[in-house]
This record gives C-alpha cells, sequence and structure tokens, in this order.
C-alpha cells in the first residue's frame, strides 16, 4: 500500500516473517522508497535463519571452520558482538540452538499453525559467550563447533538505521524497530507511539520496543533468555525505548525486558536510553 | 677563634662528602619494593606483565589484529569512497543509485565498518556506541499531549 500527499510517501509492506514495516518519506522521490522496500527484501534473503540457501544459514552450517563472509554478514556479526557488550550478555546472537529448542524453528506464523510441543531446555546450559564462540576477521569468520547464529532485532534495527541515513527526512519502520531523521511532515518533528499508549515526539533517533506479548505460541514465546537458554521469564511485558540509534534502542529494549522492573530503570538510563516506557504485571510505568 | 676561608672551604667538601655518603649507605640497604624494581626486566614473563590486560576489539579475537573492515568486490570500491565522503542524504541516495539491492547494503556495510574500525583505533571500543550508534548522543525526545495521535508507531514484532 503505498500513498503520496503533498510530497509525502508513505508505504506499507510486509517482511520478516510477517511483520508489518511501514517507510514515510519526506521530499524524495518514489524510486528511493522504492529501494528502501527491496533492499529490505534482499536483506531478510541474505540474513535469514529460515531459509537454509541463506548465507546465514550456511554460515551456521560451517560452525567450526574460518570462512569467507560477506561485507554486510561479517558487519552484523561485529554489531553482534557489540550488542552483547552493551548489554552486559543478555542479547546474545548465539541464542539459535536455544530458540530452535524452545520450538521457534520456522516462521512464526508457521510455529503457530504446528501442534504444540513441549520447549526442551537447550543442550547447552544457557547460551554460551558470543566473544567465547564467534570470531571476525577481514572478509571472514569462524563460529565454535555446534554454535549458530540468529541475528534477531539487531538485525532490522541495524538495516532501520542505514535505510533512514539514506534520507534527510524520513522515518522508517522494519517491524517496529524504527529509525527517524528530521523534522517530520510538519517540521514539528515525528510523533511515535509507544507501547504504553502514549507518545514521543522525536527528530534524529532510534525507537524500539521488546516483549513477550508478541510473536507468542502455545507454550512459548520469541524472548530468549540467554542465560537460561529458555523462553524469558519476566515481569515486563513490553518496553519501548528511544535512543540515538534503532540499533542502540533495540539492544536495549530487549536486554531492559529481560532483566526485568525495577532493575531495568537505571539500566537503561546507564546506556543511552533519552526515554523508555514499559508495561509491567503490576502496571504501567514511563521514564 | 677564627677560621679562615680555605678551612672553611674544607669543612664544607668534607661534609658534603660525609651526607652523600651516608644517604647512598641509607639507600642501598633500604629494602626494594618487590613490584617496582628499579631495573625491571625488559623481557620474559613478571608479576606486573600477568597483570596487564589488553581491552578486546570490537570485532572480537580476529579483529584485533585486522586493519581493514572486510573483503569487497573490487568493482564497488569506486561507490565506497564517494560514499564514505558524501555529506549529504541525497548525494548518497545518488551513489547507490545505480547498484542492485545487494549491492547497496555491502557498500554500506562495508563504510560502517571501516567508520567502526576508525573509532576502534580512537578507543571507543567499550559497547559505548562504535555499533550501536553513538551513545553519547542523545537525540531529542519530547512527550506528546495525551491527545496526539502518532504518526508511526513502535511495537513488538
Amino acid at each position: 500500500m503505498s500513498t503520496i500527499h503533498h510530497g509525502i510517501i508513505r508505504h506499507v509492506f510486509s517482511a520478516f516473517g510477517g511483520a508489518r514495516c511501514e517507510v514515510i518519506v519526506c521530499g524524495a522521490d518514489d524510486g528511493a522508497v522504492s529501494a528502501v522496500i527491496t533492499d529490505t527484501y534482499a536483506f531478510e534473503r541474505q540474513l535469514t535463519r529460515f531459509d537454509a540457501r541463506s548465507e546465514l544459514s550456511r554460515f551456521n552450517a560451517t560452525a567450526g571452520d574460518r570462512v569467507p563472509v560477506s561485507a554486510l554478514l561479517g558487519e552484523l556479526l561485529r554489531v553482534c558482538l557489540d550488542a552483547y557488550r552493551l548489554s552486559d550478555g543478555l542479547v546474545n546472537a548465539a541464542c539459535h540452538r536455544a530458540l530452535i529448542a524452545a520450538g521457534y524453528d520456522r516462521t512464526i506464523n508457521r510455529v503457530r499453525r504446528r501442534p504444540p510441543i513441549p520447549a526442551r531446555r537447550s543442550p547447552h546450559a544457557g547460551v554460551p559467550p558470543l566473544p567465547g564462540v564467534l570470531e571476525v576477521g577481514d572478509g571472514w569468520a569462524r563460529l565454535a563447533p555446534g554454535c549458530a547464529i540468529d541475528l534477531g532485532g539487531v538485525g532490522k534495527g541495524w538495516l532501520a538505521d542505514r535505510l533512514g541515513e539514506r534520507f534527510d527526512n524520513a522515518a522508517i519502520n522494519l517491524g517496529g524497530d524504527l529509525r527517524t531523521r528530521g523534522d517530520g511532515p510538519d517540521g514539528g518533528g515525528w510523533t511515535v507511539g509507544l507501547c504504553d499508549g502514549r507518545a514521543a515526539t522525536v527528530g534524529d533517533a532510534g525507537v524500539a520496543t521488546s516483549g513477550t506479548s508478541s510473536r507468542t505460541w502455545r507454550g512459548g514465546h520469541h524472548l530468549l533468555d540467554p542465560r537460561t537458554g529458555m523462553p524469558a521469564r519476566t515481569n515486563i511485558t513490553e518496553v519501548s525505548v528511544v535512543a540515538a540509534s534503532a540499533l542502540r534502542a533495540e539492544v536495549l529494549a530487549k536486554g531492559a525486558c529481560l532483566m526485568g522492573s525495577p532493575a531495568a530503570d537505571g539500566w537503561l538510563r546507564a546506556r543511552g536510553s533519552a526515554r523508555h516506557a514499559m508495561v509491567v504485571t503490576t502496571g504501567t510505568r514511563a521514564a | 677563634m677564627t677560621v679562615g676561608t680555605r678551612a672553611l672551604k674544607a669543612f664544607s667538601g668534607v661534609g658534603a662528602v660525609v651526607v652523600c655518603g651516608v644517604s647512598g649507605l641509607l639507600v642501598a640497604i633500604d629494602p626494594k619494593p618487590a613490584g617496582a624494581p628499579l631495573r625491571p626486566p625488559v623481557s620474559g614473563s613478571s608479576s606486573i606483565a600477568a597483570a596487564l590486560v589488553i581491552p578486546p576489539s570490537c570485532g572480537g579475537v580476529g579483529a584485533a589484529t585486522s586493519g581493514s573492515a572486510a573483503t569487497l568486490d573490487p568493482s564497488l570500491i569506486p561507490a565506497v569512497r564517494q560514499f564514505a565522503q558524501a555529506t549529504t542524504a541525497s548525494e548518497r541516495r545518488a551513489i547507490i543509485a545505480s547498484l542492485s539491492a545487494s549491492q547497496r547494503l555491502e557498500v554500506e556495510a562495508y563504510v560502517r565498518a571501516l567508520r567502526r574500525n576508525a573509532q576502534g583505533a580512537t578507543g571507543r571500543c567499550d559497547g559505548s556506541g562504535a555499533a550501536t550508534g553513538g551513545g553519547s548522543i542523545a537525540p531529542s525526545v519530547v512527550d506528546a499531549p495525551p491527545s496526539t495521535q502518532p504518526l508511526i508507531n513502535t511495537y513488538v514484532s
């Protein structure tokens, strides 16, 4: 779906296993918007874990060997290492095996259609620390044997930032990972709805939400706690974070959700959250 | 009693020798701290060397010795150079417009990796923003009035 109104182009599309994505661009041509959509699909094809032909799947299949990687995969793997450090290990891309064990072994729509299976604990105790199992060099990378990578929201956040940087005034929303640039359509900023129903007006910023309320199936959900190797048990249902980039917001939101309230408040502030909103099991809080 | 100039000089010289000698003797017999030898070894291991911790690089073990970002299709190098030097969004769009989707992503990833390496070389390797978007840069954000209809929403996907 695409609409054009007074130099503003708005397009909604589906990617990343059915996630709702949206592009709003002011003062650019429709070719640039088409490139955003095309590149999102290209990114997904190259880095999805649900297709054995993708570069990420082929990389996972060669765990134990030092193999060549593209500039894109190499960059994303380095980003995963940095996200691990920023989140004190709570955002751990080495969670692929544990996600499979938890039942998330195919796209979320197909998981939901399948009869429920009991979640199994990963054969490993928790998820191994990412820096201990992933090496990234110049054009190559190596995973420890038995390990596999799931980029998860880190990939979407990174891509939203890159696509957003192509415009002076735009909002790119990739399944809830959002990057805004410029002053918005009316010059007053971009008004973004947060998980608690309130809204914040931002300029150049990243916004992301993490939680246990979506990508769920009978007996499980997609938010895996690397400390246990199981779907997270947290008192935060959803948390939205505004930060300097979509990637940073994504990492902070996921880490905060896993950490739980009230510890997440201070943890977020110490790591560059400009604003955050939480829905916790005992009520709604914002900071 | 009067003392001649020559005698004063002699006393002074002898005094200086005595003071220096006693000081040297005290330094010589004073026990040296084991952890701070006056002549530290320049090779081999010591307790100090063992205690030194080299901080890890942003890119893990392999990146610690890397000089460049990654390998790249040589045909994309001109685009990488131009993209890295572009100062406006419209310039960046124009540079990558003629490329395929995969090539655009490769160029953007490569330039991003180059910038990360540059940041890492200046010591920004602490997870504070080299990869995750500038932790020291706070975006402007204000609460919208309660009745405001958002232009766009963030949500769990």
